[in-house]
């Protein structure tokens, strides 16, 4: 009994701060529609910064506090607002994400920076460990105090939200920013206010969390994941509830480590406690209805690739591929080599988040899945075994889909990375069990081992051969991935992104629809694994982690999220060394600038290719003779490089001068002729030619009304009528 | 009297993403009277509003409200100078309580017990609704909703967008003898709408637009003449000023 | 044979939104749904097409008990409704929007599929006089021609009955007086058309019966004549336009 309560205890002030973390995401939820995925980080960079007050540079700690608390953490709120949330009215969930995700990556990025993560930092406990004693039991004051601040703000932010004007007007900013400014209040003030409230919730709970984890910024991050089962709960709405789902929360963690077996098979479970009483509360959670939603105008567009196009693409892809295989060097290409199996893993990203809008966070554990089927069924290196991985994975996506699919927008993301942090933390670090009567351990004892592919005599054994398939495979299922968005069945997926109520009553099976596209996902995921494992040559369950998975996703929706060349883009970035090899002095540095270039999203939000790439290539396209110049020099360079007599920086040089100088002039000349899709944010003008050619655009404002203006302004001339 | 309009169009022009929906409305609203907008479908009249209210910046011209130039993104304090904007169609907040939605409108120191009141008194279906999502609302509930704030505000100058669509025809008649109350108040009405027979019914002047332009502006009797006669094939302009 | 609605109840919470109404519409006809805001029109709608449980009561169609099969497969038995609030596929061209309605349907048929869709989209564009906006975003659309495509959305699964929520609303006089005229072409091809609207003079103009809700009960139901005559009628509903006219 004593032991209980001990535990009990323990769990309870956890929950305080599980409270106090879910209570700001819930709170920044509710007042800008925005889930924080950078909320842990926010709280982190505020737990070093308080650090760094009191202890490295020892001021008192009462002061450093409130300069963390009122100081700093309201001004990350300010400098969120106006950097980043500015203009994200209108874009899609996943750019959303990705704009949140950034953050946290951009300040994992700069406290790893600032405070180098090999320092060991610690915070004392805030009352010198005096504890309260009842009884036989010991309570902290630390443990009080967490608890009672967390009642405190559980309370103060349901009557903030409920009771005051204020609060209710940052709720209503979320339906519709235009009519709250209509009815007196500025919706930028009101998602700045939001944004200083919920910085300052993370700061406090990660001033508290601080004492009890040394401070490490990944850790602190991450915290954040266990928080959402809470917010979840609370249906990213309620704060009581929120409060209850943080208390259910973080007594079963503290049950589970306590009372659970110890055991091999239940050791990852207990890591994955959080994620799974997230999983369940998604799916307790009412099903939305299917029910007419507000039609709010959406930026995004919906871009039909052509056959051509594709063509030239998939040819261009193995062309740099075989490219590539021949000028880099064998140590360079041996890491360059993981690229196409995570450029494939982007590519399933397109169908699912892409097309149907759903917001998938586990691509990369289908990888991993695929990865284990193909290093189990290939170890004599059969390739069929990458359509077994196909066939497994699409059966687990629609294990997963049948109960995921009910849930829309957040609440499906949120669903599939409960599923991804439960695949990584217990199943893939399973020992060996019993798996239809053969012993099967997920990732062997550690990491599995994959051997070359090989067809008859014929094995992909260099890493030259071993790249170039991977641009074959990558090309094929490029084209597999088009075919899909030209069918119909592609046509209306666009479809029920926008309506699914309408689709339903036009006789459309919005369920099956899903499942089948995320099935296909996962199968195109699974076989990325597939390839990336053969690529690795031998892998560990840890390259298919949850945050990595949402490094290429962020990638994609930078570059593009309905884009191969995003996929290509995405694996490069998180494959290839590229970054730390040109940069090496500063290994921070690109996490900072995949961050800021994800902040930007919401300026491009259909990403950078559709948006800049591709205008200025269609340019190029339309002149035949200037492709093939284009061609022809990257051709001359490559076979003076074979031939030796230039070197691989003034290839690369020739290279890019020819890919980037050349097709821009093109696209200017059609851009001033008011002929080509806008590109790097530039405004239409398109239209303005059609405009100057119609009539009733050029005409002068103010002549005398003719009676057939009169009958116009009765019969709608400007609507449907005339044709 | 001030001596300047307290709406007035300038030379104004509008384009959505580069395609120009407006090209070149002069107009002035004087204090006091209903004007009505009248147009067909896409004619520019929700256009001409959003200018209005601050929502949108004209790529040519100025909007003037009570003399000053309207900036652009600058709805808020438009509204709270007294410019009560009832958009078209989407006038209230569908997660928030109906008693919320009424909530978020005491902007201008009226208090929440007043706005109540004055929404309750005139719709007292909206008192049987207080604790209901306004999403769930009927169409016509919702419409009652979003006046409420012109009811209860006391906006110097009120913009009706489409009052009347979805409304049962008791409900029009009956939120149009709220118009005109408020009209007789003081407020200055500008009121949208296709129909045109309710619209002129209650106003005092008119405005017919197509295409982007003004085509006609007069007396209300006078735009209904000339419309009337249109609408029976006669093409004979009549009294009313043409532009 | 046609729709058929046999006393249907919904409560929400303490309010009865409906309340054992019945009524029919049948094969080439057109029934007006008139009735005060709130009264529960679209409520009923969203019974019949699946989107709302009936507290208690039956919709049939043809004989069929639809009661248990979720909307799609309702409205794979000929069933097709538009929304009060458009619902167009926004990204979407106003073409495209109608030519995935028509592949929804038509799946299966290889080969002659998607020349048959065409024919079905371009015929559709003809008869609703879009055929200039085709390849128009359907969001920027006004309000107006919005519900014109989300109509025109609805026959290309061609429905053998039709539920439409105030299609006419935000459509000028002239676009009215047309959209009348499809609407009885559609009629005289055979449809069942359940027309919920507030436009007095096009109910009156094109419907074959009137049915009247008010507070979820059936007050009234007869020719638009009888309907317009009737006094509880004026007073729940039409007020002083008719007794003016
Ligand atoms: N956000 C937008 N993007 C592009 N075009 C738009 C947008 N909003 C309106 N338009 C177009 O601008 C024109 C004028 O629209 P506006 O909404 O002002 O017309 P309206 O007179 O209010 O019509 P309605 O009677 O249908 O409300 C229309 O052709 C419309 O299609
Ligand atoms: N989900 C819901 N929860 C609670 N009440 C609801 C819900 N949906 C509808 N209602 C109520 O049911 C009644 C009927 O609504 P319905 O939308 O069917 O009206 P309607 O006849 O279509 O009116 P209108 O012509 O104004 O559109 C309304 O009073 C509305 O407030
Ligand atoms: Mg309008
Ligand atoms: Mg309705």
């Amino acid at each position: 009994m004593h032991d209980f309560i001990i535990f009990t205890i323990g769990g309870l002030s956890a929950s305080g701060i599980y409270a106090i973390t879910a209570s700001g995401l819930t709170l920044t939820y509710t007042t800008t529609g925005i889930f924080n995925w950078a909320h842990g980080a926010i709280g982190m960079i505020c737990a070093f910064a308080y650090w760094q007050m009191s202890i490295g540079w020892g001021w008192p700690t009462v002061l450093s506090m409130l300069l963390c608390l009122f100081g700093l953490a309201p001004l990350i709120g300010i400098g969120i607002e106006a950097l980043a949330m500015r203009r994200l009215e209108g874009v899609s969930e996943a750019a959303k994400l990705v704009v949140t995700l950034s953050m946290a990556i951009m300040f994992l990025g700069i406290a790893q920076w600032i405070w180098g993560p090999t320092t060991y930092r610690a915070l004392p406990p805030l009352f010198n460990n005096d504890t309260l004693v009842l009884g036989s039991i010991r309570i902290s004051y630390d443990d009080v105090t967490i608890l009672i601040l967390a009642l405190v703000v559980a309370v103060g932010l349901r009557l903030f939200l409920y009771r005051t004007r204020m609060g209710i007007t940052m709720r209503a900013s979320v339906d519709d920013r235009t009519l709250t400014s209509l009815n007196g209040s500025s919706a930028n003030t009101n998602a700045r206010n939001a944004w200083i409230i919920g910085s300052m919730l993370a700061a406090l709970a990660g001033i508290l969390i601080a004492p009890t984890l040394s401070l490490s910024a990944s850790a602190l991050t991450l915290l954040i994941v266990n928080a959402y089962a809470a917010s979840v709960i609370g249906r990213l709405r309620s704060i009581p509830m929120t409060f209850v789902g943080a208390i259910i929360l973080g007594l079963s963690i503290a049950y589970s480590v306590a009372y659970l077996p110890q055991n091999p098979y239940i050791q990852g479970f207990e890591n994955a406690v959080p994620a799974i009483i997230l999983f369940v509360a998604l799916l307790v959670l009412p099903q939305s209805r299917l029910r007419g939603h507000r039609q709010l105008r959406s930026r995004e567009f919906a871009f039909r690739p052509t056959w051509s196009g594709t063509g030239i693409f998939c040819a261009g892809v193995v062309i740099t591929g075989i490219f590539l295989a021949t000028v880099v060097s064998t140590s360079d290409l041996f890491s360059l080599n993981r690229m196409w199996g995570l450029a494939i893993v982007g590519l399933s990203i397109i169908p699912i988040v892409g097309y149907a809008g759903r917001l998938s966070l586990c691509q990369l554990t289908f990888a991993g899945i695929g990865a284990s089927v193909v290093g189990h069924l290939g170890a004599q290196g059969n390739p069929l075994s990458l359509f077994a991985a196909a066939g497994v994975c699409a059966a687990v996506g629609v294990l997963v889909a049948i109960p995921a699919l009910r849930l829309s927008g957040i609440y499906f993301a949120l669903a599939t990375a409960a599923f991804a942090i439960t695949m990584d933390n217990w199943v893939f670090v399973l020992p060996t069990f019993n798996l239809f009567g053969h012993p099967y351990a997920p990732f062997g004892s550690g990491s599995l081992v994959f051997a070359p592919f090989r067809v008859g005599s014929f094995a992909l054994t260099s890493k030259t051969s071993q790249f170039i398939a991977g641009s074959v495979a990558f090309a094929i299922l490029t084209a597999v991935v088009v075919a899909v968005r030209r069918s119909e069945f592609g046509q209306r997926l666009l479809a029920m992104k926008d309506s699914p109520a309408a689709c339903a009553t036009l006789g459309m099976n919005g369920r099956a629809s899903m499942v089948g596209v995320f099935a296909f996902s996962a199968a195109v995921a699974g076989v990325g694994g597939g390839i990336y494992g053969m690529a690795l040559g031998s892998a560990a369950p840890d390259v298919f982690q949850f945050f990595s998975g949402l490094t290429v996703l962020l990638v994609m929706v930078v570059m593009g999220i309905t884009s191969a060349g995003a996929a290509v883009t995405g694996g490069l970035y998180q494959g290839s060394p590229i970054f730390t090899n040109l940069i090496p002095n500063l290994t921070q540095l690109p996490l900072v600038l995949v961050g800021l270039a994800g902040l930007g999203v919401g300026t491009t939000p259909n990403g950078t290719i559709p948006g800049s790439v591709r205008p200025v290539w269609l340019s190029v396209l339309r002149r035949r003779w200037l492709l093939g110049f284009i061609v022809a020099v990257a051709a001359v360079a490559w076979a003076l490089r074979l031939a030796g007599v230039i070197g691989n920086w003034t290839m690369t040089t020739i290279m890019l001068v020819d890919l980037i100088a050349l097709p821009a002039p093109a696209y200017i000349v059609d851009y001033r002729a008011n002929d080509a899709p806008p590109a790097f944010g530039l405004p239409d003008r398109r239209s303005q030619r059609r405009r100057d050619a119609s009539p009733v655009g050029s005409a002068p404002g103010g002549g005398p009304a003719t009676t057939d203006d009169q009958m116009a302004a009765l019969s709608g001339a400007g609507g449907t009528g005339g044709t | 009297m001030p001596d300047h309009p307290l709406l007035e169009f300038r030379g104004v022009r509008a384009a959505y993403e580069e395609v120009e929906v407006l090209h070149g409305i002069d107009a002035t609203f004087d204090e006091g009277g209903i004007t009505a907008v009248l147009g067909a479908n896409g004619a520019g009249k929700s256009t001409l509003l959003a200018l209005a209210a601050g929502i949108m910046a004209p790529t040519h011209g100025e909007v003037r409200f009570d003399g000053e130039r309207i900036r652009a993104g600058s709805p808020s304090t438009l509204a709270r100078k007294g410019l009560c904007l009832i958009p078209e169609g989407r006038g209230v907040f569908p997660n928030l309580t109906v008693g919320e939605n009424l909530w978020v409108m005491t902007h201008s120191g009226a208090t929440r017990r007043h706005v109540e009141q004055c929404a309750f008194d005139r719709f007292p279906r909206l008192a049987e609704r207080r604790y209901q999502h306004a999403g769930t609302l009927s169409g016509g509930e919702q419409q009652m909703l979003s006046l409420a704030r012109a009811l209860a505000t006391s906006p110097r100058m009120l913009l009706l967008d489409e009052l009347s669509m979805g409304l049962a025809p008791i409900v029009v008649d009956e939120l149009y003898k709220h118009v005109a109350q408020l009209a007789a108040e003081g407020v200055t009405v500008v009121v949208v709408e296709q129909f045109a027979r309710t619209a002129l019914s209650v106003a005092s002047s008119a405005i017919v637009m197509a295409n982007g332009r003004i085509v006609q502006k007069g007396a209300a009797s006078a735009v209904e003449a000339v419309l009337h006669s249109a609408y029976l094939g006669r093409t004979t302009p009549q009294a009313a000023d043409s532009v | 044979m046609g729709l058929e609605i046999d006393q249907v109840s919904v409560r929400f919470g303490g309010l009865a939104a409906l309340s054992d109404v019945s009524l029919s519409a049948h094969e080439g006809s057109i029934t007006g749904l008139i009735g005060p805001n709130g009264a529960g029109k679209t409520t009923l709608f969203n019974v019949v097409t699946g989107m709302q449980r009936p507290s208690a009561g039956a919709v049939r169609l043809d004989g069929r008990d639809l009661r248990e099969l979720p909307s799609h497969r309702r409205a794979r038995l000929g069933l097709g409704r538009t929304f009060q609030r458009l619902e167009l596929f926004g990204t979407l061209t106003v073409a495209e929007n109608i030519g995935v309605a028509a592949s929804i349907a038509r799946r299966g048929l290889m080969g002659s599929k998607s020349r048959e869709i065409r024919e079905i989209r371009e015929e559709l564009l003809e008869r609703l006089g879009l055929t200039s906006l085709a390849g128009r975003r359907a969001d920027t659309l006004p309000t107006g021609t919005g519900r014109l495509v989300e109509l025109a959305r609805a026959l290309a699964v061609r429905p053998r009955v039709l539920l439409l929520d105030e299609p006419a609303a935000g459509q000028d006089t002239e676009e009215t007086e047309r959209f009348s005229l499809v609407l009885r072409s559609l009629a005289a091809d055979g449809l069942a058309i359940l027309l919920v609207e507030h436009d007095m003079d096009l109910v009156m103009r094109v419907c074959d019966t009137v049915v009247v809700l008010d507070f979820g009960l059936v007050i009234c139901d007869g020719t638009p004549a009888t309907v317009q005559a009737n006094t509880d009628v004026q007073a729940a509903y039409l007020g002083s336009v008719v007794a003016d006219a």
